[in-house]
């Protein structure tokens, strides 16, 4: 910390030399005494700015005047010996930022370098900048983009479209005028993702993954190693509101939480919050993930083929109608079952008696179409599903003899994922007012089956002389029906106004139960069925509005607030949520921020275990469980040393309330019946300091960050008293670097540590009691002499430390028709640390105990093959 | 069910692939204290009490069964009880417990303060519960997966006023030798009886038995401690509800000489303090969470009302069956409330 404050005073003193330029006010004075002319103007007329121009001395009464009102938001008009000055008209530039494909660029920032004004284009690639009538020289850029600058003479309302070009070379000027940095956004907490960043990061299995990604940020952590946890400032891995093109997915997971849910090749930005939360979003207490998917090339066709350890890529872009309509389709897919197919295929032809079937495999297909009908007007319509299945046949028919010949059959089916759909028309109404209507369909479903046939015949006529049969059918969808208004509205240099709605019509299935056992002997059956259906309806209405208020050059709020009414049979909840955050930006180098967010949650996943099972399913709030509330405060510094060097503190304070958990014993499917009697309620406390330090240039990346934080539960139905959480890592160090070699390689590493992982072992032996019974029974059952564990704590063991190197190393090639070939290797856990996993304590033959814990991954090696055409 | 085996056999694999570690437990935060264990019956005339101290596991030595020279109050709605000590056990009272003579009745409060070998005084209390509303027990025969099976249709009546809580044993007399295993020690050992606590089918008891999913395709197990079947009122608030219980079916059958045997089944049912049914229910939950033994699921703690040290006084009202015969093949047996004690 001292290094840190150290820092800032340095910084400051480099960034603000002294400030001895005159006012408008003081060169008026000047003119006047100089050409003897007399200035009328408004007491409110602002003229304390400072003057940024030429040398007036030796310029004429006119080029002095034009001089020295040129970009101050004034002008003059000379009437003999007075001079009278009133405020410029001021007129509007809006358009999008595009890249050289006509893809339009997310958080691009767009500055007037002399009017000291700037914005960045939204989510859609749209900016508004309203500036004073006259000239002005504008800055367009974004990371991995070179910098564009246009001249605009602005006479009048205008549409403006910019093309960036890529650039390899990280800038200083870029970085440091980046207005998404966080030196420059109002939000705390927000973290800006590309396509780029997404690659460049280590990839498990070498397919880089989003979640993978996110989990290793400060303040996040990641849950059980391999899997796709996300535990974002203590909160629970269903509190994440993840949203593709605005639609909220329900299950981000494949492969037990191996893989996530996001294809990085259609992936374009991934806006990532974990405090100060935009009024615009809600839904989930601990972060936003808002992912944008490409529209696709709208001049050329392009795409990339990969192919990984267990996974598959390919993915195409390209017009439809060139500058008009564009696509973007991509897919992504296991090849694990083209292995197992002929492995099993090969041992039931070895086998007389048995035959397996067994695949697993998992898909994501992305599609969307983007249509552009005039500068003002466009739409897309995307598709996503996401899709894992499970499926396995046994056949065993062993030799029987002429008395007893068995047969049995059995299959089991399990499918998980998602299915979205929306429609998106944005339009511009003028200027300043941008809109988008959406439409939106998502699907979420979790399905298991299985079916167990055991039937004997007669070893002589082949008659059936006894059947058992066992079957059941598991089913848990969501479907949501729903659209949304979002209205962009940029009222003046100060108010960046972002007001909307949305509706979500949710029809739950969460449990669908079919079960049909039977048994007999073939003629005379017994059967015992069973059957649980459940269904309900919600309705989610909310409204947000929110306000970026630039109040002066130093300072900067926004505030808004989030407005929910939830429905379902016999109860509407109704939330308020305020947003506020506040920017005080010290000098162009330093920056000081604090946000408070209060958010809510009316959906809970019923888990019973840290695994992310596909049978892990979603209820809403009912009248008896009220939904989950969170308070966050947090504030943080944030500094641009010279040479590209990034630091930042942030801290945070979070309460959670009506937490939520399943406790319905050792169930891996919780039962719907009576879910809400099976829940234990309870809250959370979070705090902690993160700390952030990056430096790049084209060749070289370093990145470094530090999490110290607590993260505890009270649920007085589980434990009396506060206790740890399962994920409560004291400290999280992440430390990254990435290398250009050459044009063709680039190499990186990144070396992860945590404390260890909480478990819960028992910390006393005690007597097993005994259970009182009717003085008649004359038994010699007692329990005397035997023990049992005593839990006296929930998680009151931190595992050993965590930390695993991981490293990879890119080939590329560009061959002659400029396509390119990328040869990756990787290597996760590359010095085979067996980070502990599990742990139990176990009695040893003297009597004394010891602990013991288990550890399941090692060094894992991986390769991918992409090509890029 | 072989592929099942064979999903079995990977997991397994990685299982053994992975590698353990030892850690010290040496600054594990966990003190001495004194144990106690007190369920009082209305419905029978004598209570033990278990006293002892637990054993942390940063030392070496196991838990004493009892502490015999602890100074003990127990008091029913503030009346002192005289408290004995037996070493070897009498009746059902369990060797090296303390004991009181006294019958209880609904609404009873109970309070106990015990003392022993310097450490933390503890304490607590606990009222006894209403009567088991019980309206009738038939037994008779059901159809199971594998075949045909003796079934226990208990109906009772629940209070609408009050958050209940139920148990239930059916004792069967027979001669049975099983193995206990102790799941500290590790230690097995066999034990002898004439009568032991049935383990219930609960298949057809939607109640005891909400199994879906993975749960009712690999049908985990769920074990009740010392078979005392337990639940509360969430589902059946005021109602009357019959449970459905199964137990494999043990046919009457007749020695050549005309000797017949049959089986006696003897049905225990329980209305539970709030602090017995946490307790117990505590202990089911832990025992039964294997996921959690592993570290991928939660471990809730043992619940305890001994203030300074841990257990439960947890009373209870009991009544119970007397013997009965199990019928013949297609007979049924019904008993009304009037037939109970």
């Amino acid at each position: 910390m001292l290094t840190l404050l150290g820092c800032i005073f340095a910084v400051n003193a480099h960034g603000e030399p002294g400030n001895t330029k005159p006012t408008l006010r003081q060169q008026i004075e000047d003119i006047r005494q100089r050409h003897g002319v007399k200035f009328i103007y408004d007491s409110s007329t602002r003229l304390d700015a400072a003057y940024n121009g030429r040398p007036l001395d030796r310029l004429s009464l006119k080029e002095s005047l034009a001089e020295l009102f040129n970009n101050t938001g004034l002008r003059w008009e000379q009437n003999g010996e007075y001079v009278v000055i009133i405020p410029a008209k001021k007129y509007t530039l809006s358009g999008y930022v595009t890249e050289a494909d006509g893809e339009t660029i997310i958080n691009a920032t767009v500055q007037d370098l002399t009017g000291k004004s700037g914005t960045l284009t939204n989510e859609h690639g749209f900016f508004s900048l309203t500036m004073p009538e006259g000239r002005h020289t504008l800055s367009f850029s974004s990371i991995g983009n070179s910098e564009h600058i246009e001249e605009v003479n602005l006479t009048g309302n205008r549409t403006l479209n910019i093309v960036l070009t890529p650039s390899n070379k990280l800038d200083e000027v870029i970085v440091t005028a980046d207005l998404n940095s966080p030196l420059h956004t109002t939000q705390t907490g927000k973290i800006s993702l590309t396509a780029k960043d997404l690659n460049r990061e280590y990839a498990l299995l070498s397919s880089p993954d989003v979640v993978k990604t996110l989990q290793t940020l400060s303040g996040v952590a990641a849950g059980t190693e391999v899997t796709s946890g996300l535990y974002v400032h203590g909160g629970g891995n269903d509190e994440n509101l993840f949203m593709l093109d605005g639609t909220p997915l329900y299950q981000v997971n494949h492969l037990g939480g191996l893989f996530s849910s996001f294809n990085t090749d259609v992936i374009k930005n991934i806006d990532f919050y974990k405090s100060g939360f935009p009024a615009r979003y809600g839904g989930r207490l601990s972060s936003v993930v808002d992912v944008r998917t490409k529209d696709g090339n709208m001049k050329e066709y392009h795409g990339t083929f990969s192919i990984g350890l267990i996974d598959g890529r390919f993915q195409i872009e390209g017009p439809i109608v060139k500058d008009r309509t564009s696509f973007n389709f991509g897919i992504r897919r296991t090849w694990l079952d083209i292995i197992t197919i002929p492995a099993f295929a090969i041992h039931n032809k070895n086998s007389d008696d048995e035959n397996i079937d067994m695949r697993y495999a998992f898909h994501d297909i992305n599609a969307k179409i983007t249509h552009v009908f005039s500068d003002r007007s466009r739409a897309d319509i995307s598709f996503f599903s996401g899709d894992d299945t499970f499926k396995a046949k046994d056949t065993y028919r062993p030799i029987g003899d002429e008395t007893y010949d068995p047969d049995e059959y059995t299959k089991i089916d399990l499918r998980w994922g998602n299915m979205t759909a929306a429609l998106n028309w944005k339009y511009q109404f003028s200027p300043k007012l941008y809109s988008v209507f959406t439409a939106i369909y998502t699907y979420n479903r979790s399905r298991q089956g299985y079916i167990d046939t055991y039937k004997t015949y007669d070893g002589k006529d082949n008659s059936v002389i006894g059947i058992t049969h066992t079957e059941n059918h598991s089913r848990s969808t969501i479907n949501d029906f729903g659209a949304r208004l979002e209205i962009d509205y940029r009222l003046n240099r100060t108010h960046h106004i972002r007001t909307g709605a949305n509706y979500l019509m949710h029809f739950f299935k969460p449990q669908s139960f079919i079960q049909n056992n039977f048994a007999g002997d073939g003629m005379d059956m017994d059967t015992t069925a069973r059957s649980i259906y459940h269904t309900m309806r919600g309705h989610e209405l909310s409204v947000y509005a929110e306000d970026n208020i630039a109040l002066g050059e130093k300072w900067r709020v926004n505030v808004g607030a989030h407005c929910t009414l939830f429905n379902i049979p016999n109860k509407t909840y109704a939330t308020l949520e305020p947003r506020l955050a506040v920017r005080y930006q010290a000098s162009d180098r330093v920056t000081l921020k604090a946000s408070y967010t209060k958010m809510s949650q009316y959906m809970h996943q019923l888990s019973n275990s840290y695994l992310n099972l596909p049978t892990d399913y979603w209820v809403p709030s009912t009248a008896k469980i009220a939904p989950s509330r969170s308070n966050q405060y947090a504030a943080g510094v944030y500094l641009m040393l010279p040479r590209n060097i990034r630091l930042s503190a942030e801290g945070f304070y979070k309460t959670m309330h009506n937490l939520i958990e399943y406790d319905g014993g050792n169930s891996l499917t919780p039962p719907f019946e009576n879910w809400d009697s099976h829940i234990r309620r309870g809250r959370g406390r979070a705090y902690g300091l993160e700390l952030e330090a990056a430096y790049g240039n084209e060749r070289l990346s370093l990145s470094g960050s530090y999490t110290l934080s607590w993260n505890r539960r009270n649920f007085p139905g589980f434990h009396s008293g506060w206790y740890p959480d399962k994920f409560d890592n004291r400290h999280k160090l992440n430390l990254n670097i990435s290398y250009k070699i050459s044009g063709g390689i680039d190499a990186y590493a990144a070396w992860t540590f945590h404390s260890g992982n909480r478990m819960t072992v028992p910390q006393q032996v005690v007597t097993a009691p005994e259970i009182p019974i009717p003085g008649d029974i004359k038994t010699s059952i007692h329990n005397s002499g035997f023990t049992t564990w005593l839990y006296e704590k929930p998680n009151n063991l931190s595992l050993a430390p965590y930390h695993r190197l991981d490293l990879g190393i890119n080939f590329r090639k560009t061959t002659r028709k400029g396509n390119e070939r990328i040869w990756n290797i990787s290597v996760y856990n590359a010095y085979c640390r067996m980070n502990p996993f599990s742990a139990k304590i176990e009695m040893l033959p003297d009597g004394s105990f010891r602990g013991k814990s288990t550890a399941v991954f090692p060094i894992i090696p991986s390769f991918s093959y992409t090509y890029k055409f | 069910m072989k592929f099942l085996n064979f999903t079995l056999y990977i997991i397994t694999g990685i299982i053994l692939a992975s590698c353990t570690s030892y850690f010290d437990i040496d600054d594990f935060d966990a003190e001495e204290k004194l144990v106690v264990y007190a369920m009082p019956m209305a419905g029978s005339d004598t209570t033990f009490i278990q006293l002892s101290k637990s054993a942390p596991v940063t030392g070496s030595k196991l838990p004493p069964d009892g502490i015999p020279g602890a100074d003990i109050s127990f008091a029913v709605n503030g009346r002192q009880q005289s408290v004995y000590w037996t070493k070897e056990g009498i009746g059902n009272v369990p060797p090296q417990c303390y004991y009181i003579v006294s019958r209880l009745n609904a609404g009873d409060n109970i309070d106990i303060v015990a003392s022993a070998d310097g450490l933390t005084p503890v304490r607590s209390s606990s009222i006894v519960p209403a009567r088991f509303q019980l309206s009738r027990i038939v037994l008779d025969e059901s159809e199971g997966e594998y075949g045909k099976m003796r079934r226990f249709r208990v109906t009772f009546n629940d209070d609408p006023s009050t958050d209940d809580y139920y148990g239930i044993r059916i004792f069967k007399e027979r001669a049975v030798d099983y193995y206990h295993v102790d799941v500290v020690t590790g230690d097995t050992i066999r034990v002898k009886s004439e009568i032991y606590a049935e383990s219930l089918d609960l298949s057809q008891e939607p109640l005891l038995n909400n199994k879906v999913g993975l749960d009712a395709t690999f049908d985990f197990d769920y074990f009740y401690y010392e078979n005392l079947y337990i639940w509360n009122d969430d589902q059946i608030k005021g109602k009357e509800y019959t449970l459905k219980l199964n137990v494999a079916l043990d046919d009457n059958y007749q020695y050549d000489n005309g000797k017949k045997v049959v089986s006696k089944y003897k049905i225990c049912l329980y209305r539970l303090s709030p602090e017995l049914y946490h307790f117990l229910k505590s202990i089911n939950d832990i025992s039964n969470n294997d996921l959690g033994q592993n570290g991928l699921a939660p471990i809730r703690s043992h619940y305890t009302n001994i203030a300074n040290g841990f257990g439960v006084l947890g009373a209870g009202n009991l009544i119970e069956t007397d013997w009965l015969e199990n019928p013949d093949e297609g007979e049924t047996l019904t008993w009304q409330p009037a037939a109970l004690h």
